[in-house]
């Protein structure tokens, strides 16, 4: 498996191996259902790539992920965020080397390591009343964090 | 009696500010061509990320794009949360951060194209849900998936820091390299 889905996947692994700190329902990649608040979605973003010196084939790559928080209530919001943001700031996050079996992800040992080198989060208002919005859409954040994958490639 | 001079670059930091303050003009043109640069980015990357054909650019085109240069100062803005909000009826952050406010609810009687009037699976995302103009069928559908989010302000903050990070560090190179 390449490196951006097995970041992905590691990340998500990551956070249910701490979830009795998070208290998540669902740590996943796609849009929660309302019965699965308090859920934490990660999303792809964008990768930069740096040489590593001036006419080098080799670089280090920066990948910034997407993590989604949709919780129940505006504390429920505060509190996993905080949660989530402690955990990313003070762990180095084990990158495994995965590969897809029948219909589920076998995680091997851990290649290497990720750390936060940026974050930024805030709250995603929709621009309507929260009345109006379904539950699902009332109480999200955003936190949107670059790692370095502390690997030359 | 005893002098210590530090240099890096062979240059002391006041001989450095210095070549930096007179290529002050040329980075003012230049992180304009970054502003204007950016402002592209992210129209293409909306363009390229829409998620069924036909799509007529009313958001990218609503993102405006403004420059200004000052004694001392250079400042670029793209996009304006008010201008998109009243030109796209807010409909940007639904496309940015995606939503289920559709989810379970009946669209208005039209009709489906390509394909059928009444889509099925083999033109998932391929075509559009039109309500008016054409001949109606007698389906309404249910929404059944939320909106992806495209996350494009969240590209442009990622790809405008890097942009500015090699405008920044392009300078120091060509000051360091100075004789």
């Amino acid at each position: 498996m390449e490196l951006t889905e097995r970041i992905i996947l590691s990340l998500i692994k990551f956070l249910e191996n701490n979830n009795d700190i998070l208290g998540a329902k669902s740590i996943n990649r796609i849009t929660p259902k309302e019965k699965d608040l308090p859920a934490i979605i990660i999303r792809e973003g964008t990768s930069s790539y740096r040489d590593i010196e001036i006419g080098s084939r080799l670089y280090k790559r920066q990948i910034t992920l997407y993590i989604e928080i949709f919780a129940n209530n505006d504390s429920e919001r505060l509190t996993l965020k905080d949660k989530v943001i402690s955990l990313l700031r003070k762990n180095s996050i084990p990158i495994y080397d995965i590969s897809a079996g029948e219909g589920e992800y076998v995680f091997g040992e851990p290649t290497d390591y990720m750390n936060v080198i940026d974050m930024t989060d805030y709250r995603i208002r929709l621009g309507e009343d929260l009345a109006n919005l379904d539950l699902i859409d009332r109480y999200r954040h955003l936190i949107n964090v670059t790692f370095d994958i502390g690997k030359i490639e | 009696m005893v002098r210590v001079v530090i240099k890096r670059y062979g240059k002391s930091p006041k001989e450095l500010l210095l070549d930096l303050e007179n290529q002050w003009f040329e980075f003012q043109a230049e992180a304009l061509d970054v502003g204007k640069g950016l402002h592209n980015f992210v129209k293409e990357y909306i363009k390229s990320h829409a998620k069924r054909p036909g799509y007529k650019g009313k958001i990218a085109n609503a993102i405006s794009y403004d420059e200004s240069i000052e004694m001392g100062k250079v400042s670029f803005a793209i996009g304006d949360i008010a201008q998109l909000d009243e030109k796209t009826d807010r409909a940007w952050r639904a496309v940015n951060w995606g939503s289920s406010h559709m989810v379970g609810r009946k669209l208005p009687v039209g009709y489906f194209r390509p394909g059928q009037a009444k889509p099925d699976r083999s033109h998932f995302r391929e075509g559009r849900w039109y309500s008016t103009g054409g001949t109606m069928s007698k389906y309404a559908p249910y929404v059944k998936m939320p909106i992806p989010p495209m996350y494009f302000v969240e590209a442009l903050i990622t790809k405008g820091r890097e942009a500015i990070f090699n405008l920044i560090n392009k300078f120091l190179e060509r000051v360091k390299s100075k004789k």
